[in-house]
């Protein structure tokens, strides 16, 4: 599905130069895998899902998802991508602040052209399989972590998505709360056949996916961040 | 879930911040109309009052805005007196060969009934003052809402001048000329008056009631009880001056006491008025009549409709400089919404940045930010409005009492949608900068959790 080759992805210094801090030689993921990439901090693991959902643009290399390469489209066609190939989880599950819950699932659906009764009956459906069917009026300030990384995982589904990519989506929860949020995100995952790329830190949780990339040996400097 | 329906949620989430930016755009749209309305009705009003006062004949050492402002809008004190021999040449059309007198009418002023101006004049007043033509073009004279005028002529007057001149020469022979000496008694039919519709209303007077005139004008001096009048009519409102006056009949004016129709050694022909309200045929009339008193020290003729443009040219400065603070509320309260969306930026970007993860367009963030700026500019902007006219509209009467302008709350007008589409823009122009900075956020940095 995902096909990386010569990537590189820096920074410019201030001062002038380039600092390089990710090179991929070569890296693909298949259709309907679930991958964890895994490495220290610094290693460029969010830069890579930035470069895949096309957030980031390369330096150098081609990102090509399904035989199209994603660097090549224009901005348009990149938010246009990402509304309707790729659903994002991240960390601190990035909800927006004014709209309820189910508001918050909508809006995935809004910005990739969907709207009407049936984007949000199935926004509801999501919000019921994820067990929020009680939760669905509230804004995220009234909900708990665990639950608003449960409202997190209804969006990045309402769009059928092709690709999604975790961001350490368990990092700030509880081992209780983040085990439960792990088998949902893998069921829903399964249900779907979607591929997921999912950052972790946790060894145990990227052992219950299908594959796991370390990135050390692609990271230039640690520390670094792309720019 | 829509574009509209998203900004709305914005909007509602920071309710008290966009509250009070909308109050401030409010506040200056507000000022704005209520300038225009109060401006724009008391030209109107100031031009409306001055119809059937094509020139006013008056004392030549005053100047002739403030002769205007006290015969038409009974502003200020008397201006001084003319003699009788200037009304009976106006009212007898001998002023000059084209001037085409159509009506001349006296007044004398100087009293007054619990603060509204007695004027004293002779019965043409009713039967021949024009304030306009109606729909059908003919010449409409003054209406009369209950009963009906008394009778004074301008032959009663002219009689009644021989009289006061006589008088004087007897008291002179008789060496009794004192100052303030009782005349002869008003006969009982000079003792009526008619009320101006607002004197009728503020005073609560009907027909057969009874009015005691005050010596002077302004506080209350001493009253005029040796002449009780009752009244015989109330004029139909007008919307002019000519609602809150009391009119009597000349003759009994001259005879009340302490008033001195004839100074000493003076004829009949110097018996003393305020002043002659004249109407010509001739369009040019009140020019020639200008023209003409410019030769005669002891008279003028001041044209009420020049005179009132010359006022407003001078008031105009004060209005524009009133409105240029409307117009500088408003561009503070622009400011206001800028700072406030600059301000809120950081937040706003990292929004932005979800939106974006999320798939959304460049445009379609742009939108939202114009959108919210243009709503709480336009809410603020269309509330102003509304409510300057629904203040006028609650609070018209007071300002009528406090201004004796009549402000009509319903006086919408293209300007007023104007204001609105200005405003709108100019909020709209306010949150352009913000939402261009909004286009530039670095996404991935704003997703980060660190931020």
């Amino acid at each position: 599905m995902i096909q990386i080759q010569a990537l590189e992805k820096g920074y410019r210094k201030k001062g002038g130069g380039f600092v390089p801090i990710l090179r991929i030689p070569e890296l693909g993921f298949g259709e309907a895998e679930s991958v964890s990439l895994v490495g220290p901090s610094g290693c460029g693991k969010t830069t890579l899902l930035h470069l895949v959902s096309g957030i980031l643009l390369p330096d150098r290399g081609r990102i090509c998802f399904r035989g199209r390469e994603v660097s090549n489209l224009s901005e348009g066609a990149r938010d246009r991508f990402r509304a309707q190939h790729i659903g994002y989880v991240h960390q601190t599950f990035n909800l927006l602040p004014a709209f309820s819950a189910l508001e918050n699932v909508v809006l995935g659906a809004f910005f990739a052209g969907r709207s009407g009764k049936e984007t949000r009956d199935r926004a509801r459906a999501l919000l019921v399989r994820v067990g929020l069917e009680d939760r669905m009026e509230n804004r995220p300030g009234e909900l708990s972590v665990g639950q608003q990384q449960r409202v997190a995982l209804a969006r990045a589904m309402i769009n059928a998505p092709d690709l999604i990519l975790a961001d350490e989506p368990l990092g700030s929860q509880d081992p209780e709360t983040s085990e439960a949020v792990l088998k949902l995100l893998l069921e829903l995952v399964r249900e779907s056949r979607a591929t997921l790329l999912m950052v972790t830190h946790d060894p145990k949780t990227a052992g219950c996916l299908d594959r796991q990339v370390d990135m050390r040996p692609f990271a230039v400097t640690c520390g670094g961040r792309a720019r | 879930m829509k574009l509209p329906a998203i900004v709305a949620r914005h909007l509602s989430f920071r309710f008290t911040a966009n509250a009070l930016l909308s109050f401030s755009i409010l506040l200056g749209a507000a000022l704005v109309t209520f300038l225009w309305i109060s401006a724009d009705q008391a030209e109107r009003r100031y031009h409306s009052s001055s119809k059937g006062y094509g020139v006013i004949l008056g004392p030549g050492d005053t100047s002739p805005l403030d002769l205007v402002l006290n015969t038409v809008f009974h502003l200020g004190q008397s201006q001084g007196i003319i003699p009788l021999s200037i009304y009976e040449q106006a009212h007898a059309d001998r002023m000059g060969r084209r001037v085409g007198v159509r009506y001349a009418i006296p007044q004398v002023v100087g009293d007054s009934f619990r603060g509204f101006p007695i004027v004293g004049t002779t019965d043409e007043w009713f039967h021949r003052f024009s304030l306009g033509k109606n729909a059908k073009g003919k010449r409409v004279p003054l209406q009369f809402l209950r009963g009906k005028p008394w009778r004074f002529s301008h032959e009663d007057l002219l009689k009644e001048a021989r009289e006061q001149a006589k008088e004087r020469e007897s008291l002179e022979s008789g060496d009794k000329a004192l100052h303030g000496k009782e005349h002869e008694p008003i006969p009982i039919l000079w003792r009526q008056v008619v009320l101006g519709s607002r004197v009728a209303q503020k005073t609560g007077l009907g027909l057969g009631a009874r009015v005691i005139p005050s010596h002077g004008v302004g506080a209350t001096l001493e009253e005029h009880s040796e002449a009780p009048f009752s009244v015989v009519g109330i004029l139909a409102p007008t919307g002019t001056p000519i609602d809150s006056a009391l009119y009597l009949p000349i003759g009994a004016f001259f005879r009340l006491a302490g008033h001195e129709a004839v100074k000493k050694g003076e004829g009949a022909h110097k018996v003393a008025i305020s002043s002659v309200i004249v109407d010509t045929k001739h369009p040019l009339g009140p020019m020639i009549l200008r023209n003409l008193f410019q030769r005669k020290p002891e008279a003028q003729a001041a044209i009420p409709a020049v005179e009132i443009r010359k006022l407003f040219e001078m008031v105009g400065d004060l209005t524009l400089a009133l409105r240029a603070i409307g117009f500088l509320v408003l561009i503070v309260a622009a400011i206001g919404i800028f700072n406030s969306l600059y301000l809120t930026m950081d937040e706003r970007r990292r929004e932005v940045a979800i939106m974006r993860s999320l798939g959304a367009r460049r445009s379609q963030i742009f939108a939202i930010v114009l959108l919210e700026a243009l709503a709480v500019g336009g809410t603020g902007a269309l509330l102003g409005i509304l409510g300057a006219h629904g203040g006028v509209y609650l609070f018209g009467e007071t300002l009528r009492s406090w201004t004796g302008v009549p402000f009509s709350a319903v006086d919408f007008g293209l300007r007023d949608l104007w204001l609105f589409i200005g405003v709108t823009l100019l909020s709209g122009l306010a949150g352009l900068l913000p939402g261009l900075s909004t286009l530039r956020t670095d996404v991935a940095r704003y997703l980060s959790p660190d931020r």
